[in-house]
């Protein structure tokens, strides 16, 4: 198995506040891997700065291979991390299509002359572009809602598109910030099912998520946060029987599955 | 709308706006109609900027006095033909707005605004001031007409085909960008952001494109007013130019096509068609930008489809009536 | 010579700062930047004019009835401009504030012709002299008119239980209505000081030049970038940035050129934007992620 994303000592400081101190992580090549922890552990601000939207304070981070730390965030996208964020941002008022082709904007390559004079390679490309973006969608089961503005899908609908577009960036890695948040359980089951099946496309995927059923049914590895530290990591079952984890949580009524 | 029923289209309003002059049209509204294109020209050029990448621009008049002055006086101090001043004088803008672009790295909206204002005051107070270049106060004068061959380009009549074409550049340039990976990632911007660069998209080239794109434009409309009027004066570009310029973007509709022009020519004759109003046109025209403003934020434009549903369905009634008559 | 500068200096910043203070409150209460705040100015001096140059009404009097014109203005403004304009796109709210701007001008430009008109000096040429310095007491008026004014905003604002609810609505609207405060009534209330504010600068202001349609517009601009120098959102920041910019014009056109000043507020604002978004105190201003 080959490492594809280290993370080494990383460090997150506003002001005053540590929001991560010290993090190693590092995530296996086509694992599902879980990024679980109460509220306020530092979850997403891990995914920022994995995704480039935030610079660490201190640390740095390899993607095969490469440092990519203090790159802008599109750059990261570009060498192959998609994300999806928490609190839910699409392009509200384009389609669901417009939505995955703008995504795609990193895999094609003509510049203003070309897109002035449309040259073949133009028409070629833009070809492609609606094409994959059509996949996505179908991908992740909503090729029938792809006029829909995005602003007026359900919450679920949401998720899932946000989905599509980051797998339109064509990711090795794919990082999820609470994919099932706000799903009914059908809606979960569609959603394991839809990760389960990115992974089959050789895709790693590394997901914060709170719904423990979700993560102890298709994670391989399980990596808990706690006030901005790493507690704990292990699989499914060697987090569920950990004793640290069992405290952090005590008292706040989660149950696992 | 298939491919051909498009160039059909195309050809039909393209040979229509070349006709149009020549059949009792009055040099007076010829004259109107050439400005109606500078402003569209000018517009479109904003739509850039604001209505695609949604970065607010208070410099639209800058650029425009910009390409004005440096077409100007590259033509009467080191003697280059129009034809070479055009282009020039644009990618001289263009520069103006690369650099206006870099502000807008680190600030956004009301910072963003009051930066792009303060840029167009500089601007205007240098070409104002700066007498051995741009003879300061006095302004420009016995600037150049165009030229082909022998053949001058001193009428209306004549400036209107010259000002048509470069109109015509414009909304293809604007069209083939608004249609491609560029036009989707200033979108993309004005929506959100953050969501743009993480979706790939090099947010900070496309917002300085996006500004180079304006001034550019603004730089062509500055040129064709120059060589236009033979006469410049930096006050002209001053802020209620480029206000005036923003709200022909707006209440057409930004980020689409068709909304600068409906903007810009309906804008630019309105005044005439409301020439009973005399003194009372500019404030009725304020206070119509505010109400419009706040009941159809998307502007003119979105009556179209209205529009459009009307006309089809005027039309079906009447094959109806046909009908029914047999 | 440098102490007469520096009054004159200290005046012009004191009306700027008058009119930022405007600035301020209605971005701390509303989160929008009003850009036609500058014309609530020029209509003050307009009114001004016509009711003590023209009609002869004495100056207290025609200064509080102004005041009390434009304060109406202020409430139109919100009911007609804001209202219908919140939670509209930021793009359209700054459109629509050219509207205003555009029908400000054009209504002074029909009542009053586009003539520069002067205002009458209060103080009828009379000038101060201490030893060798010369003071022009519509001056040292300005300073001492501000000043209460500022103290007395400060107490309102922390002394009274309305100006405990203004404050309160600026903080957090929907926390405010909870605890029982009229947001509405609050809202209109800052616009209504806000447009006293400009107006009393536009009243104190029009003896030094003439009365014309872009002088408020200019005030305005003004008054907004010596709140981004301060550190916007700041009050003793928008003041500070305010006294500084009438001080850096004043002894610029005196000792380099005053061919530039009306560009000295916009460089100086561009240079603390790049260098210091902070302002002198203050929030960053930089692109929120």
């Amino acid at each position: 198995m080959r490492t594809i994303l280290q993370a080494e000592d990383i460090t997150v400081r506003f002001g005053g506040l540590v929001a991560l101190n010290g993090i190693n992580l590092s995530v296996q090549e086509g694992q599902i891997h879980a990024l679980i922890g109460p509220n306020g552990a530092g979850k997403t601000t891990l995914i920022n700065v994995l995704s480039n939207v935030t610079t660490p304070t201190t640390g740095r981070v390899t993607f095969n291979g490469e440092p990519i730390t203090g790159l802008p965030a599109h750059s990261a996208t570009e060498k192959g991390i998609g994300r999806t964020f928490q609190n839910i941002l699409l392009f509200a008022g384009a389609t669901v299509l417009e939505n995955v082709m703008i995504a795609r904007h990193c895999r094609t390559k003509y510049g203003l002359l070309e897109a002035i004079l449309r040259t073949r390679n133009v028409l070629n490309e833009e070809e492609t572009v609606c094409q994959k973006a059509l996949q996505e969608l179908e991908f992740v089961g909503m090729a029938d809602k792809a006029s829909t503005i995005a602003g007026n899908l359900d919450h679920g609908g949401q998720r899932l598109l946000e989905i599509a577009r980051a797998l339109a960036t064509e990711p090795s890695l794919l990082l999820l910030d609470e994919p099932s948040a706000g799903m009914n359980p059908q809606e979960v089951n569609t959603l394991m099912d839809l990760i389960l099946r990115i992974r089959g496309r050789g895709i790693t995927v590394l997901l914060i998520e709170h719904n423990m059923q979700l993560v102890m049914g298709i994670a391989d590895v399980v990596t808990v946060l706690n006030f901005g530290e790493k507690i704990a990591e292990g699989t499914p079952k060697e987090i569920q029987n950990n004793k640290d984890v069992r405290e952090a949580y005590l008292g706040r009524g989660i149950q696992y599955a | 709308m298939g491919r051909r029923t498009r160039c059909a289209v195309a050809v039909g309003v393209v040979t229509l706006l070349a006709v149009f002059p020549l059949v009792g049209v009055g040099p007076y509204y010829i004259r109107l109609l050439n400005l109606a294109g500078i402003y569209v020209i000018l517009t479109l050029g904003l739509n850039f900027c604001v209505g695609m990448a949604g970065q607010i621009s208070y410099a639209q008049a800058s650029f425009f006095g910009i390409g004005a002055y440096a077409s100007a006086l590259l033509t009467l101090k080191t003697g280059v033909s129009f034809w070479a001043a055009l282009p020039l004088s644009a990618l001289v803008a263009l520069v103006f707005g690369v650099l206006l672009g870099l502000p807008s790295l680190k600030v956004g909206r009301y910072y963003l605004a009051i930066v792009t204002i303060g840029f167009s005051e500089i601007v205007r107070l240098v070409l104002l001031n700066w007498k051995e270049v741009t003879y300061g106060a006095e302004g420009v004068k016995n600037i150049p007409v165009p030229t082909i061959g022998t053949f001058t380009l001193n009428t209306d009549l004549r400036y209107y085909y010259l000002v048509l074409t470069i109109v015509l550049f414009a909304v293809f340039v604007s069209i083939r960008i608004v249609h491609s990976r560029i036009g989707r990632a200033l979108h993309a911007i004005r929506m959100s952001d953050l969501a743009a660069e993480v979706m790939g998209v090099n947010t900070r080239y496309y917002k300085i494109l996006a500004f180079a794109l304006s001034a550019f434009f603004g730089g062509l409309a500055g040129s064709l007013i120059a060589h236009y009027d033979t006469y410049l004066h930096a006050n002209s570009f001053n802020f209620m130019e480029s206000a005036k310029i923003l709200c022909m973007l707006f209440i057409g509709g930004s980020g689409s096509i068709e909304g600068p022009i409906i903007g810009a020519v309906g804008l630019t004759l309105l005044p005439e068609w409301l020439r009973f109003l005399k003194d009372y046109y500019m404030a009725i025209y304020g206070v119509g930008v505010v109400l419009l403003m706040g009941v159809m934020p998307s502007g003119i434009r979105s009556l179209i489809p209205q529009l459009a549903r009307f006309v089809q369905r005027l039309f079906t009634n009447k094959q109806r009536a046909v009908r029914s008559e047999h | 010579m440098v102490i007469q500068l520096i009054v004159n200096g200290l005046a012009m910043g004191f009306i700027y700062a008058l009119a930022a203070l405007g600035v301020v409150m209605l971005y701390n209460a509303l989160g929008i930047v009003n850009f036609a705040q500058g014309e609530f100015a020029t209509l003050g001096a307009f009114i001004a004019y016509s009711l003590i140059a023209e009609m002869g009404v004495p100056y207290p009097l025609g200064f509080v009835v102004t005041v009390m014109i434009v304060a109406a203005a202020g409430v139109l403004f919100e009911r007609i401009v804001y209202r219908p304009l919140r939670h509209k796109h930021f793009l359209t709210v700054i459109v629509s504030t050219i509207g205003v701007m555009i029908f400000f001008r054009e209504f002074e430009r029909i009542v009053w012709k586009p003539i520069p008109r002067f205002f009458p000096d209060i103080f009828e040429g009379r000038l101060i002299t201490i030893g060798n310095v010369v003071i022009v007491p519509q001056h040292v008026f300005i300073i001492g008119v501000a000043l209460v004014l500022m103290v007395s905003l400060y107490l309102f604002l922390n002394k009274t239980s309305v100006g405990a609810k203004m404050r309160a609505t600026a903080q957090d609207q929907e926390t405010a209505s909870l605890m029982g405060v009229d947001v509405e009534k609050m809202i209109v209330l800052t616009f209504v000081i806000s447009a006293c504010l400009g107006a009393i600068a536009g009243v104190l202001f029009a003896p030094i030049f003439f009365i014309t349609i872009d002088m408020g517009g200019t005030v305005g601009l003004t008054a907004f970038c010596a709140s981004i120098i301060g550190g916007f959102g700041s009050i003793p920041g928008a003041i500070c940035g305010a006294l500084l910019l009438g001080l850096v014009e004043v002894f610029g056109a005196a000792y380099v050129s005053s061919v530039y000043k009306p560009a000295v507020a916009f460089m100086l604002m561009i240079a603390f934007l790049m260098f210091r978004p902070r302002g002198i105190f203050g929030e960053k201003v930089s692109v929120k992620v």
